[in-house]
């Protein structure tokens, strides 16, 4: 078929294809576990999947949802990137211009908005997923930790995200939700102060805000959901092969 | 010579590896202090600094004054002293504006009230009166220092500036 091909076995025989793939052509079980060790994005992934994992009702597919949600908005995120600026004076002027003056400006703007929702709904029913299929237990701890750091990071993405248009609602949330975090004990006071830049919601909170939300918290999510991937395959794949042999064993 | 050697408990891999070890730790230490002190809030002038809110007969003894530029009410009473409350809710940040036909400060955020004349609660969530910033009076000029607001339990005599 494709392999017979003779533009393709061109292409596979070249010594370009052969210095970026060093695998033969995916048509036995070794060829096939190479195209998957072999690549750094990949391997993150295991090379055989249980049966009983890919049932649909299992997992719900949460996992994966919540890693789509977040590429979707690394990519939107970087195009708004091109038109917004976090100062006082243009930050809402610049989301309302990319609403209505820029193609497909207020799609993309929307796409953020709703993508961020439901990375947070995802990525809470997937906890929830994981604790209600005991797939948290022994050998999985370690992954659970990562996993919560991983909500923590995308409740503080979201928050931070939610200054940035600069209107009245976002300002008043940020007031009170820096407020709330100033009451915890020790360190409530000096973490408020360091997050507002300032006595108040003002342009120091506006740039600290945006670096946090465009670049710190995006990049320790990147890293900690290769862990997170990585782990699950580290880790023997996906609970439900062990747990339903247990239930069928009983 | 030998004996020496034998004598020393620490090897010389072992003490190279600590020295490795210890200066590195020494560096990220020094890289999270550095961070700490770098990411600290620079307050000084404008809001978060003293602020001239005026001469001292522009405030009618009995008014209430709302001073946008350092975020607060001068407040002078019958007796013509002076009160400085910072504008903002002590209960969670929401700037509070004032109602003149109850004489109090009425958050919208969660309906926390504060009397007029001390700034104390007198309904709603918030813990505490509302915060005040010193008052110095000079040449008649009202100078106000935001930079510095004072958290309270309650209020007293002493917290009202004469000029």
């Amino acid at each position: 078929m494709l392999r017979n091909n003779p533009l393709v076995q061109k292409l596979v025989n070249s010594s370009v294809w052969k210095s970026i793939f060093r695998h033969g052509w995916p048509d036995n079980p070794l060829d096939r576990s190479l195209i998957m060790t072999q690549n750094v994005f990949l391997h993150l992934h295991s090379v055989k999947v249980s049966k009983k994992s890919l049932k649909a009702t299992y997992s719900f597919g949460l996992g994966l949802l919540t890693t789509f949600s977040f590429l979707e908005l690394t990519l939107t995120g970087i195009l708004l990137m091109f038109y917004y600026v976090p100062s006082v004076e243009r930050a809402f002027v610049d989301i309302v211009e990319l609403q209505t003056t820029v193609p497909f400006g207020q799609l993309l703007r929307n796409m953020h908005r709703w993508g961020a929702h439901l990375m947070v709904i995802a990525a809470v029913l997937h906890m929830v997923r994981v604790f209600f299929t005991g797939a948290y237990k022994k050998p999985r701890e370690f992954n659970w930790i990562v996993g919560v750091i991983l909500l923590l990071l995308t409740l503080g993405a979201s928050f931070t995200g939610y200054l940035l248009p600069w209107d009245q609602l976002s300002f008043w949330a940020i007031t009170v939700g820096t407020s709330i975090a100033g009451y915890a004990p020790v360190i409530g006071p000096p973490m408020q102060k360091i997050l507002l830049g300032g006595a108040e919601v003002g342009q120091e909170s506006l740039v600290r805000f945006y670096a946090l939300h465009v670049m710190v918290i995006p990049t320790f999510l990147l890293l900690l959901i290769s862990i997170h991937l990585w782990r699950v395959r580290k880790d023997g794949g996906m609970a439900a092969s062990e747990i339903s042999d247990e239930n069928e064993a009983a | 010579m030998t004996e020496n050697q034998n004598k020393t408990k620490l090897s010389r891999h072992q003490f190279l590896g600590i020295a490795w070890f210890g200066a590195l730790a020494t560096l990220v230490g020094e890289f999270f202090a550095g961070l700490l002190v770098f990411i600290q809030p620079n307050l000084e002038g404008g809001f978060g600094g003293i602020v001239r809110a005026g001469k001292v007969e522009e405030f009618l003894p009995g008014s209430v004054n709302l001073v946008q530029a350092g975020r607060f009410y001068l407040v002078r009473n019958g007796e013509g002293g002076f009160i400085a409350y910072w504008q903002r809710c002590t209960h969670l940040g929401c700037s509070v504006p004032y109602e003149e036909e109850q004489a109090a400060f009425r958050c919208p955020c969660h309906g926390s009230v504060f009397d007029e004349h001390t700034g104390e609660v007198t309904g709603g969530p918030a813990p505490r009166p509302m915060d005040i910033f010193p008052i110095e009076i000079t040449d008649g000029e009202v100078f106000v220092d935001t930079g510095n607001p004072q958290e309270r339990s309650a209020f007293s005599d002493d917290q009202i500036a004469y000029g």
